[in-house]
């Protein structure tokens, strides 16, 4: 066939070599420009990304806006104070001199939280603070998409400026996941608005299970506990207060009922969402030791410098979950889990501690869409 | 308000249509530039045969890449509807119910619009959650 190739060509006349020149020049300059093809390839790529991030963004936004504006204040007021907070950070403490590093980072978040409780009071003043919590964390999803929205831009301008491969393989790698990340926080902006559960509330769902309709009482800021009766054992249950989208100060809490029986607890268990692996199933019961809660630093070593000051022993369950599920409606698989992560604290409770024994235990995560009481009043 | 759609725009149909409508006319046109190449190959014309064959066969590929890429994207608009659903039991005659969630639903909250439809009593939220279609969790 090759032959009979060579032979055609040899009997082809003056055009049809022409064309064959041509062919040859057109692979060649591809050669040269096939870089500069690729990264416009993947610059429009960006951009399609891009489109479709300022499209979350603004259907978010504009979403929290009506949702804020039914509380007081007109559309244009909402309008005008939602652009002040925009681009809101928080600057994390320097770690160069790591003495004190914890402490100065907890005032931080406890200036930033009452910063955004301040704003939210301006924004929709006749919102009760149910709905002014849930508000808060609807906005904060449309911060964290509007701030995902604007590092993207940044590299797409940087990219198409420069038409530096580097900057847009960089993003263009990374989009799918970008896109991802984006997508949920899009998503939690609905939960929050509507106040439903989110998966990070699988933890104060199994509190208020175990609380068994007990009256409960606030013990620290925005976190309620009761005791009730485990397999014989007094059990001091804890969760943030809800029903509104709340995390509270779990730590403070622990430290404060520990710190008031003179560290006569036999043991603390905690409750939390964790991250599961890629190919882990959603929902999987797991049980470990140590402080499960996922907060930036403060909770955790307020609990785990009061259960080695006293020794007392901390468990930990953890309901496996995608990071992405536990910022957006509850899953299925994760509200049925329940059942089995109270078996799994009765079994702990049994095992590790006498009848009559004070037992702590913490349902770590937010409370959104999940009350204080069952059969608590509306 | 079962399945939301979340404000999620979708696709219209003259945008599918014009997809449609050009990958009937590339596969025309490859097995057009097939056919081509078969006869030339009878014909003994083999250069001409090659290049026909080769544009055919291309042509047919991105028909099938094209449409491949729009039941992927037809499959991603699926996958955005849930239903929430609130889960509820009887305070009297432990009688379950699932109805779709309602704004102002808690778990604990004691419903009193809801009644038990065997004893008339009120009914408890014990669960909140996101049922997620079957297509969309085989996917994930
Ligand atoms: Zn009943």
């Amino acid at each position: 066939m090759i032959q009979a190739l060579g032979m055609k060509l040899m009997q082809t006349n003056q055009s049809d070599w022409f064309s064959w020149i041509f062919f040859l020049i057109f692979i060649t300059i591809m050669q040269f420009y096939a870089s500069k093809l690729q990264a416009q390839l993947w610059i429009n790529e960006i951009r399609k990304a891009l489109a479709k991030l300022e499209e979350y963004t603004n259907d978010a936004t504009k979403k929290f806006v009506e949702e804020a504006s039914k509380y007081g204040r007109s559309r244009e007021e909402v309008e005008s104070l939602f652009k002040r907070i925009k681009g809101f950070f928080v600057i994390q403490p320097v770690t160069l001199d790591p003495f004190g590093a914890v402490k100065r980072l907890e005032h931080l978040l406890e200036s930033s939280r009452d910063h955004l409780n301040k704003f939210m009071l301006e924004i929709a003043p006749k919102a009760d603070e149910w709905k002014r919590s849930n508000l808060r964390d609807q906005m904060a999803g449309v911060l964290a998409l509007d701030m995902i929205y604007r590092i993207v831009r940044h590299y797409f301008i940087l990219g198409r400026r420069t038409q530096n491969l580097i900057y847009i393989a960089q993003i263009q790698m990374l989009l799918p996941e970008i896109l991802r990340i984006a997508k949920a926080y899009w998503k939690a902006g609905e939960a929050f608005r509507r106040g439903i559960p989110i998966g990070d509330s699988i933890g104060p769902m199994v509190a208020l299970r175990l609380m068994n309709g007990a009256e409960p009482r606030e013990v620290a800021e925005k976190i309620v506990g009761a005791e009730v009766d485990i397999e014989g054992r007094r059990a001091f249950v804890i969760k943030a207060k809800g029903p509104g989208s709340e995390v509270g100060r779990p730590g403070v809490a622990i430290e404060r009922i520990v710190e008031g029986r003179e560290g006569d607890v036999s043991l603390i268990i905690m409750i939390d969402a964790a991250a599961k692996l890629e190919g882990e199933p959603t929902a999987e019961v797991v049980e470990g030791i140590g402080a499960a809660i996922g907060d930036p630093g403060p909770e955790k070593l307020r609990i785990e410098e009061v259960a080695t000051k006293y020794r007392i022993p901390l468990h930990a369950i953890a309901i496996k979950e995608d990071p992405l599920d536990a910022i957006t409606t509850m899953r299925e698989e994760i509200a049925r889990s329940v059942d089995e992560v109270i078996e799994r604290v009765k079994m702990a409770v049994r095992s590790k501690t006498l009848p009559g024994d004070f037992v702590l235990i913490a349902g770590i995560g937010n409370t959104v869409g999940v009350g204080n009481r069952m059969g608590g009043a509306s | 308000m079962s399945s939301e759609s979340n404000g999620k725009k979708r696709a219209t149909t003259g945008f599918y249509l014009f997809w449609v409508a050009s990958m009937v006319g590339i596969v025309l046109i490859s097995i057009l530039f097939f056919y081509m190449g078969i006869s030339s190959l009878q014909e003994g014309n083999t250069t001409d045969a090659i290049l026909n064959i080769v544009m055919g066969v291309a042509g047919m590929g991105i028909a099938v890449k094209v449409a491949y890429d729009m039941a992927k994207a037809r499959l991603a608009y699926q996958e955005e509807q849930q239903e929430i659903l609130t889960e509820l039991h009887c305070t009297s005659c432990g009688r379950k119910m699932l109805r779709a969630f309602r704004e102002g639903d808690f778990v604990g909250r004691l419903s009193d619009q809801d009644k038990c439809p065997k004893c008339g009593a009120p009914m408890l939220v014990v669960s909140i959650f996101a049922k997620i279609p079957k297509k969309a969790k085989e996917k994930a």
